[in-house]
């Protein structure tokens, strides 16, 4: 309770800083649009030349789209600007300041600022992927949609897990951005659907490396018959890479030597 | 001492600032590099398999994957090192230092920009190898010594184009409080457009006519094809003419901007 109190507090505190940038605010809005464009022209053009993409048609995959869409807008709204900060705030000592306070410092650290800006973004996915389904030919069930959305929230987590895995190296590298360039380029796996994956690649990208589980896993749901296996592999997962994020975080706060460290 | 003896020692010293974080490097040639090419290689591949085909578009497999290797790295060698290099002394209040320096801001600026390009096109060499190790090397693609030096040529010509359309958005940063989601849009476009996401050649026939007559091919693929051998000396001389005709243009409207934003700036900061 303590915890979403504060969560609320850091909202208003970031939609009232937010507006202070109006540009910037309109700004972030026209990049959001132009990214989704360029995603959804991308595969409109890949479907130019092949009926079907990893066994699925243009519709199903116009919904995978909006689905990662969908996930980047959250991570956007929630983890994005703060794990910007992440690697410049442990290079200055600035991390000092989270510190100290009385509460979990990976929780101030993630979710203090809320981009207010993306949430309008959000919505803008929330709508593309709205036209996505409707567009399919077949017809879901309330319980699909339902296991889909969820889905697709867990994958958010799990995208900012593994993005904070990616960063947290800085500890050490002392790197202007740790591992960031290499997340940036391995997350495009979210990006792609899992069926392009097969042999040792699908058990990486389900595994070690599981971002086939963020977007592609949740949207396979609608397509096919539900499975208790695929559904606790990728709780599974999450959980464990959590566990994973909460004792290496503590584990490299030990080598963190504050100021200009 | 020359006019110019500056250039070479800006030139050095940003060689030696690039060398010093050695990992930010390595990592972008792993992750960018590697992780996109994989990614390349799964998704083409099961296209191909499911098509039963040789080619497509004029690319073979393997063609496919030695573009998409070198898209990330001449995408480093014309985009220069970051983006925000303009914008971050406007807002810090540190352009004053360059106004008062007796050397032209942009041509400072330009210099450090070449010096990464220079750095990362040794990327280019040591992709080329890898590739060569791990695929068969394209029968599509005639790259040769001469191909090579055209490409990289070139991509330092698209460099300074880029450099001129990038310089201007930053330069909104006179106007507006934050120019970073701004420059993002231009690189999304050009991703797009200049055929970083997918070859030109897989784009409606009409759409890719109509693009070699915008800047966007110009900051990607045409200095890839030149690379790649894929440009006849006539069609890379005609490309090469549209790509300094934008470049002539841009260039005069940074002048532009540039005299108008100066106007603006107070100096302090924001």
């Amino acid at each position: 309770m303590r915890y979403l109190r504060l969560y609320l507090y850091f909202l208003r505190f970031s939609i009232s800083r937010a507006l202070e940038f109006r540009i910037d605010f309109f700004f972030r809005i026209l990049m959001d649009f132009l990214y989704y464009s360029v995603n959804i022209a991308l595969y409109k053009i890949l479907f130019l030349h092949t009926p079907t993409l990893a066994g699925w048609t243009e519709a199903q995959a116009m919904v995978f789209v909006g689905a990662y869409l969908f996930v980047d807008a959250l991570n956007m709204t929630i983890f994005s600007n703060n794990l910007w900060w992440f690697p410049i705030f442990v290079n200055r000592g600035d991390l000092d300041y989270y510190l100290v306070r009385p509460i979990s410092s990976l929780f101030f650290l993630s979710l203090r600022d809320f981009a207010a800006n993306s949430f309008v973004n959000l919505l803008m996915a929330l709508a593309i992927l709205s036209w996505a389904l409707s567009q399919y030919p077949g017809t879901f069930t309330l319980s699909q949609l339902f296991l889909f959305f969820l889905l697709l929230l867990n994958g958010t987590f799990l995208y900012y897990i593994l993005h904070m895995l990616f960063l947290i190296p800085v500890f050490w590298t002392h790197s202007t951005r740790g591992f960031d360039r290499i997340f940036h380029g391995v997350s495009q796996i979210m990006e792609r659907p899992d069926g392009i994956f097969v042999g040792w690649s699908r058990k990486i990208v389900t595994t070690l490396l599981p971002f086939a589980l963020i977007a592609s896993f949740p949207t396979r749901s609608l397509f096919e018959a539900f499975s208790w296996d695929i559904l606790i592999h990728i709780f599974f997962i999450t959980t464990l890479f959590f566990m994973i994020l909460l004792f290496l975080w503590g584990f490299a706060l030990r080598f963190y030597s504050s100021a200009s460290s | 001492m020359s006019k110019f003896s500056w250039v070479g020692q800006v030139f050095s010293l940003e060689i030696r600032k690039h060398l010093s974080y050695r990992v930010d490097f390595w990592s972008y040639f792993l992750g960018a590099v590697g992780a996109q090419l994989a990614i390349a290689y799964f998704l083409w591949k099961s296209i191909f398999d499911f098509l039963q085909v040789e080619k497509m578009q004029g690319y073979s497999f393997s063609g496919l994957m030695l573009y998409y290797l070198l898209v990330p790295l001449l995408n480093q060698v014309i985009r220069g090192a970051k983006l925000g290099y303009i914008s971050e002394e406007i807002y810090q209040g540190s352009l004053t230092r360059y106004l008062i320096y007796p050397v032209n801001f942009f041509a400072y600026k330009y210099t450090a920009h070449a010096a990464f390009s220079f750095y990362s096109s040794l990327q280019i060499l040591c992709g080329l190898g890898i590739f060569a190790l791990f695929f068969p090397w394209p029968a599509d693609m005639s790259i040769s010594f001469i191909s090579v030096l055209g490409g990289i040529f070139t991509a330092f010509l698209s460099g300074y184009l880029f450099f001129a359309i990038s310089a201007i958005f930053e330069m909104v940063a006179f106007w507006a409080d934050n120019v970073w989601s701004l420059v993002l849009m231009v690189y999304y476009t050009i991703n797009l457009l200049g055929g970083g996401y997918i070859p030109l050649s897989f784009f409606p026939p009409t759409l890719e006519k109509a693009l070699y007559w915008s800047p966007f091919p110009y900051l990607l693929s045409f200095p890839l094809k030149t690379l790649l051998g894929q440009e006849s000396l006539f069609s890379w001389l005609q490309g090469l003419g549209v790509l300094i005709f934008w470049a002539f243009v841009f260039t005069g409207l940074l002048s532009i901007v540039w005299q108008r934003g100066t106007r603006q700036y107070t100096g302090v900061g924001i």
